[in-house]
């Protein structure tokens, strides 16, 4: 085995382990494979995970697909804190130096990778849409600009490990030859570490009612052009004959409070998705929310501006107005 | 409490489908797209407004940006801002999070040693158009004091500047509520408030306020931590993503349309059940 590492965070969320962590985990097992090109032998994949795992959680990283799962373990990680949990990140870092460290762009990711780069003197890229070995051997990140209207190809030439932060949704899951990782503890040493200057009182956690866009198959989006809060159930309505369906939003419509559930918008600062349909109604196609679905199979847009860039982006236009088309589609629906 | 605020000028986001990659230069083509202050640093801005009218104490905005920076800050002191600094020089271009951060430290250590030392540093979570959302935290590990990204809400209680703040942050399933002794770097989301708006006396009050340019000599950085050089991170080629797709427009009436979508829906594979109530 190739001495380099590839990190990958494995947040835990009460008690389960974030998608993002089982997403780039799969990423990482096709990008061993060009390594092995370069390098003779793959790199090892390595989970990383702050404070008392649990038994559930530790079996899930073991036969997640990793070569080595990292249980970095203190009393002083018992809840998150930005400032202790870097520290132990850090440390380990600092001892077993990564060739490429990725983490999910949650909001626990966001925090700690741009912080592990100062403390490491590294470079980090965010929110990623692509990771690649080119030609030569290189990293690349493909880092998005301007909303997604651009990318860039980022690269960290001198400095390890290369940290890159990529949004949950944006790698698929693959099933990995189960390994049996070996499970190695860290005990970092925070003697010294403030614990005392950022302190979690209460975590507040939000119900959720309905299924999580990201886990939708259909999709019924909505815009500014929805108009106003009683046009906005036409969008439920429609919903209701879809299996596996959520209602989404843009961010005007959550700006408007035509739905309260921040965690339904789509696009660069909220969800990426890939269902099998989404239907965009009264939504224009900035780039900040086209960019959260160019996976989705079929795209379906309803705007009455026949000119709206979503068009662009959609495999089926239909231009009208929003009311009236969402009244006769639900017509149509309830024949089936 | 005296107050630090982050202010980025970017190009307008809302005219972010203007920009193309000119095919000959293979370079970013923003031409007309006119730069407005970060909206998310805005909301920083009004946050320390709030602040201040609680606490007393003066705000201090920075901006590292090119020369014309400088109306942008215009508008943050014309907004209720006091003092305004530009981080401008040559030698700071190209600089990747790492060294913008580093570079407003500097500029932030600065200011404070000619006597504001700051109790709190805000900006926003994130940039529109790099969107990296690191500068905050960065910025925060590197003049070595507490720090926080994604706040949606900042308690203070008292009339007199706290030892610490209760904050918001907000996470997938919902927010944690943490307390932050200061001084600190916080950097607040659009979620925090709406700024207010500037008042044409405002605008006459901001051309009396101080201004100061702050170039690579008046930091007098370490000069492999700034610009192109200093930042570990390297820009490789840039490319537009191909998003576009083969349109199948539908017309007819709304009935003939709605039909004609069913079909093709059904078609596709996914189903439909008879009768609907599958959220209920
Ligand atoms: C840093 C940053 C991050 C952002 N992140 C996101 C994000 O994650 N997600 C997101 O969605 N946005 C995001 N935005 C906002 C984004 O730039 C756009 O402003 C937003 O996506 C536009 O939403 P919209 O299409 O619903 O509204 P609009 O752009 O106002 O479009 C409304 C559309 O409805 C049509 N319409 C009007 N009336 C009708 C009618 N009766 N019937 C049919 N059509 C009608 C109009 O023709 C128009 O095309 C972000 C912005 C910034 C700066
Ligand atoms: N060049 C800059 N000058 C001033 N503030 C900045 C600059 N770059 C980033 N910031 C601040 O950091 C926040 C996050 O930016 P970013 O990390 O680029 O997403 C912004 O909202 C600003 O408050």
């Amino acid at each position: 085995m190739s001495n380099k590492k590839i990190f990958i965070y494995a947040e835990n969320d009460c008690g389960t382990i974030e998608n993002a962590y089982f997403e780039l985990l799969s990423k990482a097992a096709a990008l061993n494979e060009k390594l092995t090109e370069f390098d003779g032998s793959p790199a090892q994949l390595c989970a990383v995970a702050v404070g008392e795992l649990g038994e559930d959680v530790q079996k899930s990283l073991v036969e997640s697909g990793a070569d080595v799962v990292y249980s970095i373990r203190d009393e002083k990680l018992g809840v998150y804190n930005p400032a202790v949990y870097s520290e132990a990140v850090a440390q380990l870092c600092r001892r077993d130096t990564p060739y490429i460290f990725l983490f999910g762009s949650t909001a626990m990711g966001t925090e700690l990778a741009p912080t592990l780069g100062v403390k490491l003197h590294t470079g980090v890229s965010a929110h990623c849409v692509d990771l690649r070995f080119d030609d030569s051997g290189a990293f690349v990140q493909d880092v998005p600009a301007f909303g997604g209207k651009v990318i860039g190809e980022i690269l960290t030439p001198y400095t390890l490990p290369q940290i890159a932060t990529v949004k949950p949704g944006i790698f698929q899951r693959a099933e990995l030859a189960a390994k049996a990782a070996e499970v190695k503890e860290f005990s970092p040493s925070l003697e010294n570490a403030a614990t005392d200057g950022i302190v979690l009182k209460e975590v507040h956690i939000k119900e959720r009612i309905s299924l999580p866009v990201e886990q939708a198959d259909t999709i019924i989006c909505g815009g500014f052009g929805m108009g106003c809060d009683e046009n906005w159930e036409a969008l439920d309505k429609i919903a209701n004959y879809f299996e596996k369906s959520a209602v989404g939003c843009t961010r005007p419509a959550l700006d408007e409070d035509w739905t309260d559930d921040d965690g339904t918008m789509i696009g660069t600062s909220g969800k990426t998705v890939r269902p099998k349909l989404y239907i965009g109604v009264g939504i224009s196609g900035a780039m900040h929310h086209v960019c959260g679905i160019s996976d989705a199979e079929l795209i379906v847009s309803i705007n009455k501006d026949e000119n709206a860039d979503i068009f662009n982006v959609s495999d089926i236009k239909i231009v009208g107005d929003a009311v009236k088309i969402l009244t006769a589609v639900e017509e149509r629906l309830a024949q089936e | 409490m005296n107050i630090g605020v982050l202010v980025k000028p970017v190009p307008d986001p809302e005219q972010y489908n203007s920009i193309a990659i000119d095919p000959e230069t293979k370079r970013l083509n923003r031409a007309g797209v006119p730069a407005i202050v970060n909206p998310a640093d805005k909301c920083a801005v009004e946050a320390a407004i709030t602040l201040k009218e609680k606490f007393g104490g003066r705000i201090v905005v920075f901006a590292m940006a090119p020369p014309d920076g400088r109306e942008k800050l215009m508008e943050v002191l014309a907004m209720g801002a006091d003092e305004a600094v530009l981080v401008s020089d040559r030698e700071f271009g190209g600089a990747d999070t790492l060294a913008t951060s580093y570079t407003l430290v500097k500029a932030i250590e600065k200011k404070a040693s000619e006597g504001d030392t700051f109790d709190l540093i805000l900006s926003g979570n994130e940039s529109a158009d790099g969107a990296t959302g690191h500068v905050p935290a960065q910025v925060g590990e590197q003049l070595g004091c507490n720090h926080l990204s994604a706040v949606v809400q900042i308690d203070a209680e008292g009339d007199e500047t706290p030892e610490s703040l209760m904050v918001f942050q907000k996470f997938e399933n919902g927010k944690n509520e943490f307390e932050i002794r200061l001084p600190a770097v916080i950097g607040v989301t659009r979620d925090i408030n709406k700024p207010r708006y500037t008042s044409a006396m405002g605008v006459i009050k901001a051309k009396k306020k101080p201004f100061d340019t702050y170039d690579s000599e008046a930091l007098s950085p370490d000069k492999t931590r700034i610009g192109i050089e200093g930042s570990p991170t390297k820009a490789g080629a840039i490319f537009t993503p191909d998003t576009g797709r083969k349109t199948v427009e539908l017309t007819g009436s709304p009935e003939e349309i709605a039909d004609e979508l069913v079909k093709r829906i059904k078609a596709t594979g996914v189903k439909i059940i008879s009768g609907g109530g599958c959220r209920e």
